[in-house]
């Protein structure tokens, strides 16, 4: 992938999608959250998402900031483009631990990439490949077009930084 | 083989019950919560349907009254003055509607997650003015006093880089439900200050305040505490929740507390977004240094 800044960019917000019919380069900042990144590989086109904790749970708005509706969100916006589900294929990025979390049910990174796997094996859509788990933050860099992502590691420890 | 006494043999056996017990403990409060979930998606659902239904009223009550008044002007039924106070209601009326509607849009935006920020230097006191000065007639209907003060550090204004659009709606969004449910001929106060690189805004009121059984529940959509046949306040409880995810997406936060045991007090809190430009918003390249070499995926 050859990243070239005058092609159209966009930054992603947590609990934001994005989805394009124009190649774009798509770039975000993970620790605990993840991302999904959705490539159809017959259209060359893709969409990614952002999410911050697994499941929405009835409070505030039903916002893609909870995972379950951020993948489904992102499947049916592919649709709506034209994209045939068995097309897609997935890249799954981030999900780090937090330090200083001593509760195994608490780890919300962990829980973040289950919930990727078990809804993408659901929807039947292949991972074809990923980077999750660990103590770093990420930063992504998606072209829609080609499914390419170029992921950063962030070389300070998560607990060090927002995110 | 080493000899296993009867001793070990209970032990491991006190230990084996033991975590048995904390995994069935678990089991059960996991399930407990499932129950807990379960029960808050259906509330949720429900309350969805019951915005869907009330919409219609919603929408059609003041259009029709706008229609009715501005049907007296157009009939020739109106004098100067009247046709004046007619002016009057059908504005009320309109930006009742405008307001709706925009936070109607607002959550659908939110929960599709195609709100986008477009990020400027925005002068907070005159964008809170602006919003004090539109919830005038408001107020003033109430009789309810509006109260600002912004504390600014060298006596001039404080310039602050983020979405216009989204800090406008939250200030609106606050600024409306304390004037709804301020008591009349009191007073709401909003305070604007800024501490380090973080912008506070806080909106008291003086009103029946909120219990604090029910203050997490105010921020859930379609959420407003007195419901049904006893329902006395417009809207349909997105104002909240679409400013707490608002704030949510500008990483900041929303506390909701005692206004000194008269009403209640609702702080937002939020750090500056990082550019001027909504591509690599957290990372420009000023600070890429923080990352190693890409991988490619």
């Amino acid at each position: 992938m050859i990243y070239n800044p005058d092609e159209n960019r966009h930054y992603l917000l947590a609990g934001s999608i994005f989805v394009h019919e124009d190649r774009h380069f798509v770039t975000t900042v993970l620790g605990s959250c993840v991302s999904v990144c959705l490539w159809d590989c017959i259209r060359n086109r893709g969409g990614i998402n952002h999410y911050m904790l697994p499941f929405w749970n009835g409070e505030g708005l039903a916002s893609p900031k909870y995972g379950n509706i951020a993948i489904a969100k992102l499947i049916e916006r592919l649709q709506q483009l034209g994209s045939d589900k068995r097309n897609l294929r997935a890249k799954v990025f981030g999900g780090g631990i937090v330090l200083n979390v001593t509760n195994p049910f608490m780890n919300i990174g962990e829980r973040n990439i289950q919930l990727a796997e078990d809804m993408l094996r659901e929807e039947k859509i292949p991972v074809i490949s990923a980077d999750t788990g660990g103590t770093v933050g990420r930063k992504l860099i998606f072209d829609t077009e080609s499914g390419s992502v170029l992921v950063k590691k962030l070389t300070k420890q998560i607990d060090d930084i927002k995110l | 083989m080493e000899q296993i006494d009867d001793e070990m043999l209970l032990n491991a056996l006190k230990k084996k019950l033991e975590e048995n017990r904390i995994a069935v403990a678990n089991l059960r409060a996991m399930t407990q919560n499932l129950e807990a979930v379960n029960e808050k998606l259906r509330l949720s659902e429900s309350l969805k349907t019951d915005f869907l239904s009330n919409i219609r009223n919603e929408i059609n009550n003041p259009l029709t009254s706008i229609m009715g008044l501005t049907k007296q002007i157009v009939d020739k039924k109106a004098d100067a003055d009247r046709a004046r106070e007619i002016a009057g209601m059908v504005f009320h009326e309109a930006f009742d509607l405008d307001f709706q509607l925009r936070n109607i849009f607002a959550a659908a935006e939110l929960e599709a997650g195609e709100t986008i920020p477009s990020v400027a230097m925005v002068d907070v006191a005159a964008l809170v003015k602006r919003q004090l000065a539109s919830f005038g007639h408001k107020a003033e209907e109430k009789k309810v006093c509006l109260d600002f003060q912004c504390v600014c550090p060298d006596g001039g204004g404080i310039t602050f880089k983020t979405d216009p659009e989204w800090l406008q709606k939250v200030v609106s969004n606050l600024l409306a439900n304390a004037i709804e449910f301020c008591h009349e001929g009191k007073s709401v106060t909003l305070r604007v200050w800024q501490e380090g690189d973080r912008l506070n805004i806080s909106v008291a009121d003086e009103g029946p305040g909120i219990p604090e059984a029910d203050r997490k529940k105010v921020f859930d959509r379609f959420v407003q505490l007195d419901t049904g046949v006893r329902k006395r306040h417009k809207g349909h409880g997105l104002g909240l929740s679409i400013a707490k995810a608002l704030v949510e997406m500008l990483n900041g936060r929303i506390a909701l507390a005692d206004n000194k045991g008269r009403g209640c007090v609702f702080t937002v809190s939020f750090a500056e977004m990082e550019t001027g430009q909504p591509v690599d918003v957290t990372s420009g390249d000023g600070n890429e240094f923080i990352f190693e070499d890409g991988t490619r995926y």
